[in-house]
């Protein structure tokens, strides 16, 4: 297997940041399939998983719903013509009052 | 009477935004479940999770329904973590690499734990979780979550080919520290269709 990998790799002239980068890498992709019988134990155990869930924390659900309004709040006020009025009246407001305390200012 | 999926999915992408939450209520202890295994440990995969949701219920609108809801989540729940676990590793000076033994060398001294230890899918979750973040990641979402190559490569950023040599990688590594209990099977073969990599 190695020297038919050997072979092959030197044939398709493996870059450096290819997974099969080296004869070894290539050789295991080559014995990918005659190997997945005897991973079927491995594979059945690791499926098994899907069913078994880890509880997560009681504050999770709470944490996400949270997140969820505050980012539904941002998108409305990012979306209102209102609040741009709003925030551009504000924005004005602070600009006209730090350029007067700078005017005052010794 | 509980909800339909399929009408809370078209709820959430009308903007209700109940129906969005009651998809989350269903579905996040299973996106936590993944989230757990993708970044091995649960406060990290609580961010995650979070972040899914935050992802999933920007994208709604776009969800076309070809796969379950659950496989999309999977796919998002992959990618955040996978972002995750990039920007975690730039923080670390050390970091394992691919070839590092899974063998953990400070089992956990919990007594309930180690009475679980007996239990083969105790067993295999511990080894999965000792598994290099970038096999790990791989071996979970093909083998427990039964996402194709081509999603996996997609999600993770990587190629197709290097999802199936990770895979490869990632099997021959559980294989070696679960290699004990596989002789202790009960015997009955598991039955796999001919495929080159699946």
């Amino acid at each position: 297997m190695r020297e038919m990998a050997h072979l092959l790799w030197k044939k398709l002239n493996m870059s450096a940041d290819s997974p099969m980068a080296t004869v070894t890498d290539l050789a295991e992709y080559i014995e990918m399939g005659g190997l997945n019988e005897e991973f079927a134990w491995i594979r059945a155990q690791v499926a098994d998983l899907r069913d078994s869930i880890i509880e997560p924390p009681a504050v999770l659900l709470p944490a996400i719903y949270e997140e969820l309004d505050r980012m539904g709040r941002a998108q409305w006020l990012r979306s209102s013509p209102k609040w741009m009025a709003y925030a551009g009246g504000i924005a004005a407001s602070a600009g006209a009052l730090a350029l007067a305390t700078r005017t005052r200012r010794p | 009477m509980e909800v339909e999926m399929e009408t809370l999915i078209e709820a959430a992408k009308d903007g209700d935004r109940a129906a969005f939450d009651e998809i989350v209520r269903r579905t996040y202890r299973n996106v936590f479940s993944l989230a757990v295994r993708l970044t091995g440990n649960e406060d990290d995969a609580s961010d995650v999770t979070q972040e899914v949701y935050v992802r999933a219920f920007k994208a709604i609108k776009r969800f076309r329904g070809d796969a379950q809801i659950s496989t999309w989540l999977y796919r998002i729940c992959a990618n955040c973590s996978s972002t995750f676990l990039k920007k975690r590793s730039r923080h670390r000076h050390a970091e394992l690499d691919s070839d590092s033994s899974i063998a953990d060398p400070h089992p956990d001294a919990d007594p309930t734990l180690q009475v679980e230890g007996s239990d083969i899918r105790y067993r295999v979750d511990q080894a999965i979780r000792q598994l290099p973040e970038r096999l790990r990641s791989v071996v979970v979402l093909r083998d427990a979550y039964d996402l194709s190559h081509q999603e996996i490569a997609k999600e993770l950023d990587i190629t197709e080919s290097a999802a199936k040599v990770r895979l490869h990688r990632a099997r021959k590594k559980l294989q070696s520290a679960l290699g004990g209990l596989d002789d202790a099977r009960d015997g009955t073969p598991v039955v796999e269709e001919a495929e080159h990599v699946s």
